[in-house]
C-alpha cells in the first residue's frame, strides 16, 4: 500500500499518511519489514529506526521465505533517500541536513551516521541517474563525485562509531561502487564486514555488486566472490548461498544468459535450491527455483515446480518481464 | 425531538469512537474505550438541556433552529475540549506526545479521540496512566459551564509555518530545522496547492512543535503552546475540509458558513512592500453570528469566513503608500469585512 501510495506523491499527488497505521492485510512478510523502514524515514522516526536497526542485526533475523530483515530493512530506507523522480535538490538537501543533525545529537550510533552517508550518497546518485556514464552530462558527474567523495570523507572521519555495525560496511561497499575502487579493496572491506557480522546479507550482495563485469567485475570475479561467500556460508546454509548470489548476478546482469555468459553451475546451483526449499518452502522460493531451472533449461526440474507452483505464479521473481517469462518457460516445458 | 437529539448524540458519540482500522495496544484500547463508556450516559441529559434553554431563549422559534442551537453547541464542545488544559503537567505531556515524529501517522478518521490514542500509544508506558487521568478530568467537563478560552493567537501557527516553507522555497530564509521527508518530498520536490498543503498540515505543525521544544530546550512558552492548540483544534473548516470552494472567488459567500448560518466581520491586516507587492495576509480578529449560544465564543465555527476574507483582501487593490511607508519598504492596511446572509 505505501509503494502505491509514494508512488502517487511521485506523480503529484501528496501523501501526507495513515496506511500504515491501519489494520494490515494479508501482506508479505517482507512488505511489512520493507514498509515499515520505509515509513519510519519517511516520518523521520530516528529512534524506532535505531531499535529496529538494532533488532535485525542479530543473527537469524529472517522472514518465513528465508529473506534477510535487514536487506529489507536497507530496501526500505533507500526507497526515502533515493526521493521523487522529479525531486529538487532541496530534498535531498533536506535529507542531508536531517541526517546530520540526528548524527550530531547521536554521535556514538553507528546508525546514524549510516544515514547520514547514505544520504550523501543519495544526493549524489540523484545528479549522475542510473543510466550509462556516457549518458550524464559531465557537470552531473561530477556533482556526484563530489557528493561520493563527501560520503567517503565523512565515513572516515566517523569510522570509530560507524563500523561498529556492519551497515557501516555496507555503506562503503556501496560508496566504493561509486567511486570506481578496485577489486581487492572490496574484497577487504566486505570481508572486515563479515569479520563483525557473517551473518549481514548486505555484505554478500554489496561485495557482488562491485564483482559484476557492469562496474568493472568479470565473470570470474562474479564467480570468486561465489565461491568465497558460499564457502563461509556452507556450515550453516549448505549451497544456499551459491543459488541465491547466482540469482542476484542473473537479477543484475546476466539476465537470461546467467548460465552462458557467467559460471553458473545448475547442479550446485539445484543443490542449494533443494536446500532452501526444504528450509523455506514458500512460493516465491519455488517460484525463483523455477525461474532457474527454465534458465538451465532442464525441462523435468521446471515441470516438476510448475506443477507445484499451479495457478498463482509469483512473477516478481520471474526476471524483469516477469508475466512473459513465466509464460514463455511454461509453453517451453509443456511442449512436445 | 428525540430523532433530532439522537442524531447529535450520534454526532458527539462518533467524535469519541475507537475504530477497529487504528493498532494500538489492546489495553491502551480498553482504558480509553471504559473511558467513554462512563462519559456516554452524560451526553443525553446535557442535550436535554440545552434544547430547554434554547426554547427559553427563543419560545417563537421552531424545533429546527432549538435543534441547530443545540448541534451548533455540542460541535463547539469538541473545540473545547480538545483546547482545554488540566494543567501544566499535562500541557507538557500533550508538547510531547503530539511532537512525536509519527503523530500523524493515523487514520484520518472524525474521531478526536482516536488520534489521541493514535499519540498515547507512541508515548512511554510509564506515562500512560497520567494521559488517561488527564483526559478523562478533560472529558468530565464536556458541556460543563468552563472559563472563556483564551484569544485566538495572531498570525496563527499554520500562517508562521506556511511563511517558512515558502520562504525556503524561494531562497529568501534558511528553516529553523531540517524537514522531515513526508514534508520535503511533497513540499520541496513539485509545486504545493492548496489541497496538497491541507493535507500536509499535521505533519507540519508536528515539525514545528518538535522544533520548537528542541529550542526551547523542552519549556515551550504558554503563548507558543497555544498557537500549537488552537492549530490542532478541530474546527468547522478543518472538519468538513470545504470552507470555500476549491477556488474562492472573492464575491462567494463561503457555501459552508451559508449552509451552518455563520454571518459577521473579519478583520485582515495586509501587508504590502513599497512597490505595491503583496507580501501577506493575516487575520487579526473576527466578530460571528452562529445558530450557536451566546454566552460561548464558537470556537468550533470561528475560522469559516477566514479563506474568503483572505482572498477578497488579496483581490484588492494595492493603494498607494505613504512618503515614511516607503521609506520604510513595507506598508500595512487593515480591512474589515462584512458577511451578511440575505
Amino acid at each position: 500500500m505505501k509503494h502505491l501510495l509514494m508512488a502517487i506523491a511521485l506523480c503529484g499527488l501528496v501523501w501526507a499518511g495513515n496506511a500504515s497505521a491501519q489494520a494490515p492485510a494479508a501482506r508479505a512478510e517482507e512488505d511489512l519489514v520493507q514498509d515499515e523502514a520505509m515509513n519510519l524515514l519517511w516520518w523521520g522516526d530516528f529512534d524506532e529506526l535505531e531499535r529496529r536497526h538494532a533488532s535485525y542485526q542479530q543473527v537469524d533475523q529472517r522472514t518465513g521465505a528465508g529473506r534477510s530483515k535487514l536487506v529489507l530493512f536497507r530496501t526500505g530506507l533507500a526507497q526515502v533517500f533515493d526521493g521523487p523522480d522529479n525531486s529538487k535538490d532541496a530534498y535531498f538537501a533536506q535529507m542531508d541536513a536531517l541526517t546530520l543533525a540526528w548524527a550530531r545529537a547521536h554521535p556514538r550510533s553507528a546508525l546514524a551516521h549510516v544515514l547520514h552517508a547514505q544520504a550523501l550518497l543519495a544526493h549524489g546518485w540523484s545528479y549522475r541517474g542510473h543510466g550509462y556514464a556516457n549518458t550524464i552530462p559531465p557537470e552531473a558527474l561530477s556533482d556526484f563525485k563530489r557528493y561520493t567523495q563527501a560520503a567517503l570523507q565523512y565515513a572516515a572521519e566517523h569510522q570509530a562509531d560507524m563500523m561498529r555495525s556492519s551497515s557501516g560496511y555496507v555503506m562503503l561497499l556501496e560508496a566504493g561502487r561509486a567511486a570506481g575502487w578496485d577489486l581487492d579493496r572490496f574484497r577487504a572491506v566486505a570481508q572486515a564486514g563479515m569479520a563483525l557480522n557473517d551473518d549481514d546479507e548486505g555484505l554478500y550482495r554489496g561485495w557482488l555488486a562491485a564483482a559484476l563485469p557492469k562496474w568493472g567485475g568479470s565473470a570470474a570475479e562474479v564467480d570468486r566472490v561465489i565461491q568465497d561467500i558460499a564457502k563461509r556460508t556452507a556450515a550453516k546454509h549448505g549451497d544456499i548461498y551459491y543459488s541465491r548470489m547466482y540469482a542476484w548476478a542473473s537479477d543484475w546482469e546476466f539476465h537470461h544468459q546467467v548460465f552462458s555468459d557467467s559460471r553458473a553451475s545448475w547442479p550446485r546451483a539445484k543443490a542449494g535450491y533443494e536446500e532452501l526449499i526444504k528450509r523455506y518452502p514458500a512460493a516465491v522460493n519455488i517460484n525463483g527455483y523455477a525461474h532457474f531451472a527454465c534458465l538451465a533449461k532442464d525441462k523435468p526440474q521446471l515441470l516438476a515446480l510448475l506443477q507445484r507452483i499451479g495457478e498463482a505464479p509469483v512473477l516478481s521473481v520471474w526476471g524483469t518481464n516477469g508475466a512473459r517469462t513465466y509464460e514463455t518457460c511454461q509453453r517451453w516445458a509443456t511442449a512436445p | 425531538v428525540a430523532a433530532g437529539l439522537d442524531r447529535i448524540q450520534d454526532g458527539v458519540r462518533a467524535t469519541w469512537q475507537l475504530g477497529p482500522e487504528l493498532q494500538v495496544d489492546p489495553d491502551l484500547r480498553r482504558a480509553v474505550q471504559a473511558m467513554v463508556d462512563k462519559q456516554l450516559p452524560r451526553i443525553r441529559p446535557i442535550l436535554n438541556r440545552w434544547l430547554d434553554e434554547a426554547r427559553r431563549a427563543q419560545p417563537e422559534a421552531e424545533l429546527s433552529q432549538h435543534l441547530g442551537t443545540v448541534w451548533a453547541r455540542a460541535n463547539n464542545e469538541m473545540s473545547m475540549w480538545q483546547l482545554d488544559s488540566a494543567g501544566p503537567e499535562h500541557d507538557r505531556r500533550q508538547q510531547k506526545a503530539f511532537a512525536h515524529p509519527r503523530a500523524c501517522d493515523a487514520p484520518n478518521g472524525k474521531s478526536a479521540l482516536e488520534a489521541l490514542m493514535h499519540v498515547w500509544n507512541l508515548a512511554p508506558l510509564s506515562e500512560r496512566k497520567a494521559y488517561l487521568d488527564s483526559e478523562a478530568e478533560l472529558l468530565g467537563r464536556w458541556g460543563t459551564v468552563r472559563a472563556a478560552p483564551p484569544a485566538r493567537p495572531s498570525p496563527s501557527l499554520d500562517d508562521v509555518a506556511w511563511r517558512a516553507i515558502d520562504e525556503q522555497i524561494a531562497g529568501k530564509a534558511a528553516l529553523p530545522a531540517p524537514l522531515t521527508p513526508v514534508l520535503s518530498w511533497n513540499l520541496l520536490g513539485l509545486p504545493s496547492d492548496r489541497a496538497t498543503r491541507k493535507k500536509l498540515n499535521c505533519a507540519l505543525q508536528t515539525w514545528m512543535l518538535a522544533t520548537d521544544l528542541n529550542q526551547a530546550k523542552g519549556d515551550l512558552p504558554d503563548e507558543r503552546w497555544l498557537m500549537h492548540k488552537y492549530a490542532r483544534m478541530p474546527d468547522a473548516v478543518s472538519w468538513w475540509d470545504q470552507a470555500t470552494p476549491t477556488s474562492p472567488q472573492a464575491d462567494e459567500y463561503p457555501s459552508l458558513a451559508r449552509s451552518l448560518v455563520v454571518e459577521g466581520s473579519v478583520t485582515v491586516k495586509i501587508t504590502r512592500q513599497a512597490d505595491g507587492k503583496l507580501l501577506r495576509t493575516e487575520i487579526i480578529r473576527r466578530d460571528l453570528k452562529t445558530p450557536g449560544p451566546k454566552d460561548q465564543r464558537p470556537l468550533f465555527y470561528e475560522t469559516l469566513l477566514d479563506e474568503a476574507s483572505l482572498a477578497k483582501a488579496t483581490a484588492l487593490p494595492p493603494g498607494q503608500p505613504t512618503q515614511d511607508e516607503i521609506k520604510s519598504g513595507l506598508y500595512m492596511r487593515q480591512v474589515n469585512f462584512s458577511f451578511v446572509l440575505k
